[in-house]
């Protein structure tokens, strides 16, 4: 049962493959970081292969998410259970410039 | 030699002489080319303690190893002068066509010394220099020189390095243009302006000999193949301007002079918006099949027709900086830098400066008083048909312009001495050179890379901020593994700007961008271009030693461990506004990870170079002269 909302917010590319600024994810409880990609991957398929790996179940490199902006969770913390409110925000990071 | 000429060639303006001197094949092992053979050569024929618009302060050309070989993103060489900004080491890079030609001249460096009575033009021709009278391309903008010497001498395929008027005028954080492409920072503009060098231009017709096609070619082939994949297409799609949302939603988008680190419009000025409103093209470097600049036109109002390339760091600099919400304005400030030949970061920042200063009252309305502008200019946040004003005043060298020509630095610390004021407290530079555009108190790591930097505060010299905004690290908190993180992340970046290999290709060799990821196939090109036999630790060396080389500028023009320093709001003000309100870098943290810093990198806590360190390097003449 879903029982926790949560926003995912998109940027740069994820937000031009997917026409969308954001987007209510509701979630179950005790969900992780790979429930959100796997159901942000199914909503919005031309992100898969892009922004998410082939296999649905993780953010290709560089891309990645940060939790209302003050964490940013690495590439190895998709364990993290997002709670109730969070904003998830879809990052692209770039260098230079 | 495989992959170089094996030559340099010297050029003096004052006598109007040149000389070729010849390089060893141990010599190019070390300094390889770009940043690293550039501050070499700087090192080799300067002056020391020169001032670097005197005739003693050499410009130095160093091409790339890859120039001209199929190896993608290869096509880009380094330039290096004593900064008039900073008073130390200047290296920029730029790329495409120039250097590419400067490869089939061969030449892999070119050393410019002494200063011209006359205004002139090298042209470089082949192995034959001509020096060209340059009294008809005085007042010219930096593309319109390069057209106009294409015209003259009759050859669509001359490539040009040039100033345009702000480096004739010797504003200081002029920049030198080629092919659309600057060597931005550091103020090579007005070196070239105090030798009346209006433009070096070059005509190569020879080939390029490595030592093993088949594979170059079959490398080369792999990598830009995955060049046109998920790794880069936010780079080819959006181009840098993406990071506006990104740094805006961290909390550390530069905005209103740094005096906050989230900007209310930043949807209105961001990447997106660029994109589906102002983009009409997306254009490449040559040997790049990234293509990551986003040619940009303002399509109404006064300034329609307008157009320029738009990169992220001139954006957040001319834009949420000066609390711009119109893009309009923005892209026409990035064209008057881009035309003038002006360092679009330093302009803009200076001019940010200077709203804060009229908006506490520093500066008044009579401050901006000139011929064109009798009444004077509001110069407020968020103006910006007075900010273009102010930027063509500064290029021009008109009025207020002349002060604020000498960047954040010079400028605040003249008015504070005139006026009794504080402006320093705002002036947003460190080593005298203006900050990049990450909000370095939302970033621990990047905030002892800024200070750090031998050639100021810099984004593309370290990607120290890497670790803070990947989670790697608490971007918030010091701990003691941030000496070692910078230490590593800007002789990482120096390994790129070495080859110089743009860093976007990064993640195109085998799906990684560490070391591991990267190192080897870096050696397999360096290899099959020069038919040695590097390894991964040889490129780890390559970026430990065109750091090292640097800094040993630097001691040897004067530095000192009190240098290495931040702006004064970074070490004192935090935001309070966003997800990093709250937090700055005290002198106590930045002080205690420069002790991190000094002892990852094998140096003494006063940041000397130890003579041993040096000569294990292979730098015994280094050691000589600057170790301790």
């Amino acid at each position: 049962m879903d029982n926790i909302q949560v926003l995912v917010e998109f940027t740069g590319i994820s937000r031009m493959l997917t026409g969308r600024m954001e987007y209510q994810l509701p979630l179950a409880d005790g969900a992780g970081m790979m429930d959100v990609v796997r159901a942000i991957g199914c909503k919005f398929p031309p992100l898969v292969g892009e922004v998410i790996e082939k296999d649905g179940e993780s953010l290709i490199p560089t891309n990645l998410f940060s939790v209302n902006g003050k964490q940013i969770l690495h590439e190895g913390q998709l364990q993290y259970q997002p709670k109730n409110g969070d904003r998830l925000i879809l990052l692209s990071l770039l260098a230079g410039g | 030699m495989f992959g170089y000429s094996g030559k340099i060639l010297h050029i003096d303006l004052t006598e109007q002489k040149t000389w070729v001197e010849d390089k060893t094949e141990d010599w190019y092992k070390m300094w390889i080319g770009g940043v690293s053979m550039a501050t070499r050569l700087c090192w080799e024929n300067i002056t020391p303690g020169c001032d670097p618009y005197s005739p003693e302060n050499p410009v130095c050309f160093a091409n790339g190893i890859f120039a001209g070989t199929p190896v993608p993103v290869g096509g880009k060489y380094g330039l290096a002068s004593k900064s008039p900004m900073t008073g130390f080491i200047g290296d920029s890079l730029s790329g495409s066509w120039l250097s590419i030609t400067l490869k089939r001249a061969r030449w892999d460096g070119v050393v410019i010394h002494g200063s011209s009575e006359k205004w002139v033009y090298i042209f470089i021709d082949d192995e034959r220099v001509e020096f060209r009278d340059a009294s008809k391309l005085l007042g010219l903008g930096t593309f319109a020189t390069e057209e106009a010497i294409r015209d003259e001498l009759s050859d669509d395929m001359v490539r040009s390095a040039t100033i345009g008027p702000a480096g004739e005028n010797m504003v200081r954080y002029a920049n030198v243009t080629n092919d659309g492409r600057q060597a931005g920072r550091t103020g090579h503009g007005s070196v070239w302006g105090s030798k009346k060098l209006k433009a070096v231009s070059v005509r190569g017709t020879k080939g390029i000999t490595v030592a093993d096609p088949e594979t170059l070619n079959k490398l080369s082939f792999d990598i830009t193949k995955e060049a046109q994949g998920p790794h880069t297409s936010k780079y080819r799609i959006l181009g840098t301007t993406t990071n506006v949302l990104n740094m805006n939603k961290l909390g550390i988008l530069p905005t209103r002079n740094y005096q906050e680190g989230v900007f209310e419009d930043a949807e209105k000025i961001s990447g997106e918006y660029l994109h589906e409103h102002n983009n009409v093209k997306t254009i490449a470097c040559a040997q790049c099949p990234i293509a990551c600049e986003q040619m940009s036109m303002v399509k109404t109002g006064p300034w329609a027709g307008t157009m320029t390339g738009i990169e992220y760091e001139c954006l957040f600099a001319n834009s949420s900086n000066m609390g711009i919400n119109d893009l309009n304005a923005s892209i026409k400030l990035i064209q008057t830098a881009d035309q003038g030949g002006m360092d679009a970061m330093s302009m803009g920042i200076t001019i940010s400066w200077a709203m804060e200063s009229f908006e506490r009252g520093v500066l008044t309305k009579e401050d901006f008083k000139c011929e064109k502008y009798p009444d004077g200019l509001e110069l407020t946040f968020g103006n910006g048909e007075a900010a273009v004003a102010t930027a063509e005043m500064i290029r021009d060298q008109v009025g207020i312009g002349k002060l604020l020509s000498q960047g954040t630095k010079r400028a605040s610390e003249k008015i504070d001495k005139e006026r009794g004021t504080e402006s320093y407290q705002w002036a947003m530079n460190s080593k005298g050179l203006e900050t990049a555009g990450y909000e370095a108190r939302g970033l621990k790591t990047f905030s002892l890379g800024s200070a750090v930097g031998t050639r100021g505060p810099c984004h593309n010299r370290t990607a120290s901020y890497d670790p803070d905004i990947k989670g790697e690290v608490d971007r918030f908190t010091v701990d003691d593994t941030r000496g070692e993180l910078a230490r590593s992340t800007e002789e990482y970046a120096a390994v790129y700007d070495t080859l110089p290999l743009c860093k976007f290709i990064r993640r195109c060799f085998t799906g990684k961008a560490d070391r591991a990821g990267a190192w080897p196939m870096i050696a397999k090109l360096i290899n099959a271009t020069t038919g040695w036999n590097f390894e991964y630790d040889d490129i780890d060396l390559i970026g430990e030693r065109a750091f090292t080389i640097k800094k040993a500028f630097n001691i040897r023009e004067g530095w000192k461990r009190a240098d290495d320093t931040l702006p004064y709001r970074w070490m004192n003000e935090p935001m309070t506004k966003g997800p990093s309100a709250g937090h700055f870098t005290s002198k106590k943290e930045l002080e205690y990870m420069k002790d991190l810093y000094y002892k990852a990198k094998g140096w003494n806590n006063d940041g000397m170079i130890p003579k041993e360190k040096l000569k294990a390097l292979g730098m015994p003449d280094v050691a000589e002269q600057i170790g301790v």
